[in-house]
């Protein structure tokens, strides 16, 4: 029993009474590992989107090879320059839609043309590498945002899943026990969903077999929708009776101010370790939301969006420097967190697979080329600038492909738009 | 069980066909060289079967069969084709088109189980529990590509589902209220001079914080500070409805200054602006205005548009004493409230009818909800037949249309597992109201193939009109059929046009047709428009909604959406368009002046300002959305590998200049000899929608001489001079915008006719197809005859037999 539990970190965080009590969970997950070697740790990703892009001239070096940290923004970065890799050329193609930043909802999912006539959005990324892994933790995925719960995952019919953008919301529905009134609350509402759900797979029925042959056909999507919560709600019960982890941690304080964009991204930073060591979830997508409003930066004193369309005025761009720098900032603060925490023997960021980056290349322009992608953690080698053609970009698919194979070692040969994968 | 079928069956034609003789003998002569073996612009004409069960196949031919018609294709270029090979082929080929989409459609109908957007699901649910919810950001948001009502483009998933759990559960919070009553009905006059934070504010030199003035009569605002103004001791716990009065007058100005309630949100650490008054002139001004709180917000005033003449000292620098600016001067605010007529509401007891409520000895505090509860719902001696009695009154109201025994079984039957599980009374009623407002019976339009019956009609007027479900009048004249007579519909669509739950269609249209719900998508550059503000944007927006409403309520014609002689606007906005002499927040028409560049959609600052960005107008974006909106023709997206523009706004180089390439490039012309010149035209006006000769530049220019509340602008300068000609594909030359409105005028029966269309896929739910063609035509003429008058259009549509068939 006691192979798959996670080993203390040296911040020794997990309380051994909330690690015994966390026992059934992990019982679910070695069905899973059984197969791989036992003590080989769970893999999990994270997709992380600064939806205002990053100014390139800032990012990215002139050269391909090693990175030397010569730009502005790798040197942020140096003290974490072997756990990461930069691209250079990496793009989703046909993304010109409805406006400029409809990229913004097809950087997981590589859906053509995002917002004009016609279009759909499809499953993205994560939710498609969820579907594969199946449900062998509380949260079979994690959507996260900083601000409202808009979020960039899409189930497979393109619809986008909320997020989650409370900080103490998540951490109390991972980490608190609630009392017994509230316990009973839960239980009782999963009680009268279920009853809900009955009456109204009744009703569907009883609907389709008065309606026209048309309608009956799109009527599946109700149907199944009715049966997929049932579901839900059963995997919920049985969470329910599972007590979730103790941590030493306390509740983290939300940001109620709108515009502190990195208050609130740091917050999500101090969070995700403590989300991967309890193995809330094994999925996680964050979007650090571009903001038309002011953020409290020193020298800053206009709003992200329209900073990032400076048109090549020099005080514009310094202004967007200082805000991009502490985006930045907050992503070697992640890997750092990762990096000094460990399960199994392991860095928590071997065993993470992080996408950081953008929807756009140049958000002046609007352009949704030669993107601004870093990949960290999970065990590739990293320390590099990987430049391929800034003109004719590589699909950024192909990298999800090769994270999809190689780290969470799915038998998956495409996703999205992807020609191939990655080899560097 | 249901069956899984295939998406799509064929047995609604014979389909593939042939070629149509005609039309494969005018593809040998005339398009074969290049749509041939070369397959130009990716079309192949050599295949001679037609599969039109293909979509892409059959819009593939409509567009062959439009190309030809017009005559865009042979490109001129090219020898025309004999003119009566031409036609035979079209007409045939139309024909087959036609045959093949009705045969479709008279099989499966125009609109596929149409599912209510999440706004109308929102509306629906206030209007039914009798409630003011914001339950629409719980459901998953629609797909955004053009209407939301679109069934064909909208989708279901088990978000969707847990969103409308979510959603009815809290709108069910909000009609069935068992805490206590709210604290007693009062009237309470705040005197700020009495109130400490302003107290120690007023009249001190007191560097980095806001000075207040005091009268013998009043305290004087001279500057926005609502953390200080924010009303003392108004504790909100739920939501409740409060009046504000308040007395005021202007000191050290002639210029009108703007006194303005907002509540503001701890939780979000932002306001929304309740209501605003202009305040002019030495008299005491009586302001009045009611608001919705909800638990956990306040309330504040605020002022704004006070100058400080040029020359003098700012309040920070010499204290309100010897400060010369103007203000506003508040002799006292009084907060009347919460206004509730009774408790508990009359929601809960339309809901609950026949089920009681008991008053607790001691209020109970609910841990879970996080308040104290006063009342109980009370399970009867026989709670079945007060939960069937329940289902009767909520579900046909719901659904519709009336709900036979068995169906209403169904229901009552969760109600009665939720009371056997254990007993509460409160839990079974919630979730037998949650069974009926998630049932697939509320959410989905479901009718048979062919004519709507008088229920089915209902339910799409009222969507169409109301964003909402049917009221009880409506429902009668369903039950009797009487909906079904032409006369009948005509009154009703009267009736409801004149109810102010029509303003939702209006809001509706202005949001999604002309894509005013981007309004905040970008904030313009304060250094650039520092005029730009809250009240502006308002003003913006309430403009497009009242001209709209204005159009349809007067019968006006779809040519006033190119130009119109009047508009809407308060002074804020009236001095935003430089049209004198307009005093006061309220809306009101007003006939433009000669010689200004407005009237007509195009030169109205909220459309401007959707079509720009906050620094920079692009005129692709806004030729696009002329071609797009209002002409009905959107250009196709750029080819792979073309980049936007790099905005500029150094002051060297104009965004003409940068777009020359799509002049002297043969590829890009193609497309942008139509989508640039109305953009050209649209570069007279600012992102905000300012008429301009100059850009503004932050970087290199002349100064500004003009004044901003009483001071020099120095933000900006006037940078290269705008440029708004142009040359129209037709040749057709224009100089300015007024010149260009007088050649989109031109294009009037186009535009009316996609107006109409449009007005069809709103109501329908369903875009319009090739077959719908002629039904088109017919209420296009109807229109004509009537100068194309926008209520006739409403008219004209909700009686053709697209909207009164599925």
């Amino acid at each position: 029993m006691i192979v798959s539990m996670p080993r203390l970190s040296r911040r020794h965080f997990l309380r051994t009474a909330g690690v015994a009590l966390s026992l059934p969970a992990l019982d679910a997950m070695r069905q899973v590992v059984r197969g791989r070697e036992m003590d080989e740790a769970p893999r999990r990703v994270l997709w992380i989107c600064t939806s205002l892009g990053l100014h390139g001239p800032s990012l990215f070096p002139a050269q391909a090879g090693e990175n030397r940290s010569e730009t502005p923004y790798l040197k942020l970065l140096e003290a974490q320059r072997q756990s990461f890799t930069l691209f250079s050329g990496l793009s989703h193609p046909d993304q010109s839609g409805s406006d400029g930043h409809s990229s913004e909802k097809t950087w997981l999912t590589a859906a053509p043309h995002p917002g004009l006539s016609g279009f759909r959005n499809t499953l993205s990324v994560d939710q498609f590498a969820k579907e594969k892994l199946g449900q062998q933790t509380r949260f079979a995925s994690l959507e996260l945002s900083t601000h409202g719960n808009g979020s960039q995952s899409h189930s497979s019919g393109g619809v986008m899943l909320p997020a989650e953008w409370r900080p103490s919301s998540m951490y109390e529905k991972m980490f608190l026990q609630g009392n017994a009134q509230e316990i009973a609350q839960q239980r009782n509402q999963l009680k009268d969903g279920k009853s809900i759900l009955d009456g109204l797979s009744q009703q569907t029925k009883a609907l389709s077999e008065r309606v026209s042959r048309a309608d009956r056909e799109r009527l599946e999507a109700y149907w199944d929708s009715v049966r997929k919560t049932e579901q839900d709600l059963q995997t919920a019960g049985a969470w329910l009776d599972r007590p979730k982890p103790i941590v030493d941690e306390p509740v983290p304080q939300d940001i109620q101010a709108e515009n502190d964009l990195i208050g609130r991204t740091q917050l999500w930073m101090n969070l995700i370790p403590l989300m991967v060591q309890t193995d809330a979830t094994r999925i996680m997508t964050l979007l650090i939301q571009g903001r038309n409003d002011v953020p409290p930066i020193e020298g800053v004193t206009m709003d992200h969006h329209n900073l990032s369309h400076h048109g090549q005025d020099e005080a514009k761009i310094a202004q967007l420097q200082r805000i991009e720098t502490e985006i930045i900032r907050c992503f070697g603060a992640l890997l750092t967190g990762l990096a000094a925490r460990e399960e199994q023997g392991q860095s928590l960021l071997d065993n993470t697979a992080i996408v950081f980056g953008s929807n756009l290349g140049n958000a002046n322009a609007h352009d949704w080329h030669n993107l601004p992608i870093f990949m960290a953690g999970g065990r590739f080698p990293h320390g590099q600038h990987v430049a391929y053609d800034t003109q004719n970009n590589v699909p950024l698919s192909n990298l999800y492909t090769t994270l999809l194979q190689k780290h969470l070692g799915l038998d998956v040969d495409r996703f999205g738009t992807s020609t191939g994968t990655l080899d560097w | 069980m249901m069956a899984t079928s295939p998406c799509l069956q064929t047995s609604f034609s014979q389909s593939p066909t042939s070629v149509p003789t005609a039309v494969d003998a005018l593809i040998q002569a005339a398009c074969i060289d290049c749509h041939g073996q070369n397959g130009d612009g990716g079309l192949d004409l050599r295949p001679t079967t037609l599969d039109l069960t293909d979509i892409r196949t059959f819009s593939t031919w409509v567009r062959v069969h439009d190309r030809i018609e017009s005559g865009e294709m042979p490109p001129a270029t090219e020898p025309r084709p004999d003119a009566a090979l031409a036609r035979a082929a079209t007409e045939s080929l139309a024909k087959e088109l036609r045959d093949f989409n009705r045969a479709k459609q008279n099989e499966r109908g125009r609109t596929i189980l149409r599912r209510l957007t999440r706004t109308e699901f929102q509306n629906c649910i206030n209007d039914l529990l009798g409630i003011q919810s914001e339950i629409a950001s719980l459901i998953p948001s629609e797909n955004t590509a053009g209407f939301d009502v679109l069934a064909a483009s909208q989708g279901l998933s088990p978000q969707h589902l847990r969103g409308y759990a979510d959603a009815t559960s809290q709108a069910l919070e909000l009609a069935i209220r068992l805490e206590p009553p709210p604290q007693a009905h009062a009237v309470e006059r705040i005197d700020y001079r009495e109130h400490p934070g302003i107290r120690e504010h007023i009249d001190k030199v007191n560097e980095g914080k806001v000075i207040f003035g005091e009268t013998g009569e009043g305290v004087v605002l001279f500057a926005s500070a609502p953390w200080l103004t924010k009303f003392p001791k108004l504790h909100v716990d739920h939501q409740n409805r409060y009046r504000i009065r308040a007395r005021a007058r202007t000191v050290q100005t002639e210029q009108p200054a703007i006194l303005s309630f907002h509540v503001g949100d701890y939780r979000r650490g932002s306001s929304d602006l309740a209501e605003a008054f202009d305040v002019l002139g030495g008299d005491w001004q009586d302001v009045a205005t009611e608001v919705t709180v909800d638990g956990g917000q306040y309330l504040f005033v605020d002022v704004a548009d006070l100058e400080t003449p040029e020359g003098t000292k700012g309040i920070w620098e010499v204290g309100a004493t010897d400060y010369r600016g103007a203000g506003v001067e508040l002799a006292w605010v009084e907060v009347e409230g919460p206004l509730v007529e009774r408790w508990p509401p009359q929601s809960t007891l339309d809901l609950l009818g026949s089920i009681e409520l008991r008053i607790l000895d001691h209020p109970r505090w609910d841990g879970v909800k996080q308040r104290n509860l006063q009342y109980e719902v009370v399970r009867g001696e026989d709670a079945q037949t007060q939960l069937r009695d329940l289902v009767d009154r909520l579900a046909p109201r719901v659904y519709s249309r009336p709900v036979p025994t068995e169906e209403r079984d169904t229901i009552v039957r969760v109600g009665l597992e939720v009371l056997e599980a254990d007993g509460s009374m409160d839990r079974a009623v919630r979730a037998t109201a949650q069974e009926i407002l998630t049932s697939p019976n509320f959410l989905f339009e479901t009718a048979p193939v062919g004519r709507l019956d008088g229920y089915a009609l209902a339910r799409r007027l009222a969507l169409f009109l109301w964003r909402s479900v049917p009221d009880e009048p409506l429902l009668r004249l369903a039950a009797n059929d009487e909906l079904l007579e032409p006369d009948r519909l005509a009154e009703q669509v009267e009736r409801m046009l004149a109810d102010p739950k029509s303003e939702r269609l209006v809001e509706d249209v202005c949001q999604q047709w002309l894509r005013l719900s981007e309004i905040d998508a970008t904030s313009p550059d304060m250094n650039l428009y520092p005029e730009y503000d809250i009240l502006l944007q308002r003003a913006m927006l309430a403009e497009t909604r009242l001209f709209l409403a204005h159009l349809i309520r007067e019968n006006l014609s779809s040519d006033c959406l190119i130009d119109s002689d009047f508009t809407f606007v308060n002074r804020r906005l009236a001095e935003h368009y430089g049209i004198p002499g307009v005093v006061g927040q309220t809306m009101r028409r007003v006939s433009i002046p000669e010689g200004m560049p407005r009237g007509g959609l195009l030169c109205q600052a909220s459309i401007l300002k959707v079509t720009a960005n906050g620094t920079t107008t692009s005129p692709v974006r806004r030729g696009a959305f002329v071609l797009s909106q209002l002409l009905g023709t959107p250009p196709a997206p750029p080819p792979p590998g073309i980049g936007a523009i790099e905005p500029d706004t150094r002051g060297t180089t104009t965004v003409r200049e940068l777009l020359d390439k799509h002049r002297s490039d043969a590829t890009c012309a193609q497309c942008h000899r139509s989508i640039d010149p109305p953009g050209f035209a649209l570069e007279a006006f600012d992102v905000i929608g300012g008429y301009r000769e100059r850009y503004r530049s932050q970087g290199v220019g002349d100064p500004v001489d003009t004044l901003l509340r009483g001071r020099k602008i120095w933000q900006y300068k006037w940078g290269p001079k705008v440029d708004a000609s142009g040359q129209l594909p037709t040749g057709e030359i224009f100089n300015d915008i007024e010149n260009f409105k007088a050649l989109l005028i031109k294009q009037r029966e186009v535009i009316a006719k996609h107006m109409i269309s449009q007005w069809i896929a709103f109501a329908t739910g369903a875009n319009l197809e090739f077959a719908d063609r002629e039904e088109l035509d017919r209420i296009y003429s109807a229109c004509r005859a009537k100068q194309f008058g926008m209520r006739t259009m409403i008219h004209q549509v909700t009686q053709s037999s697209l909207f009164r068939n599925k």
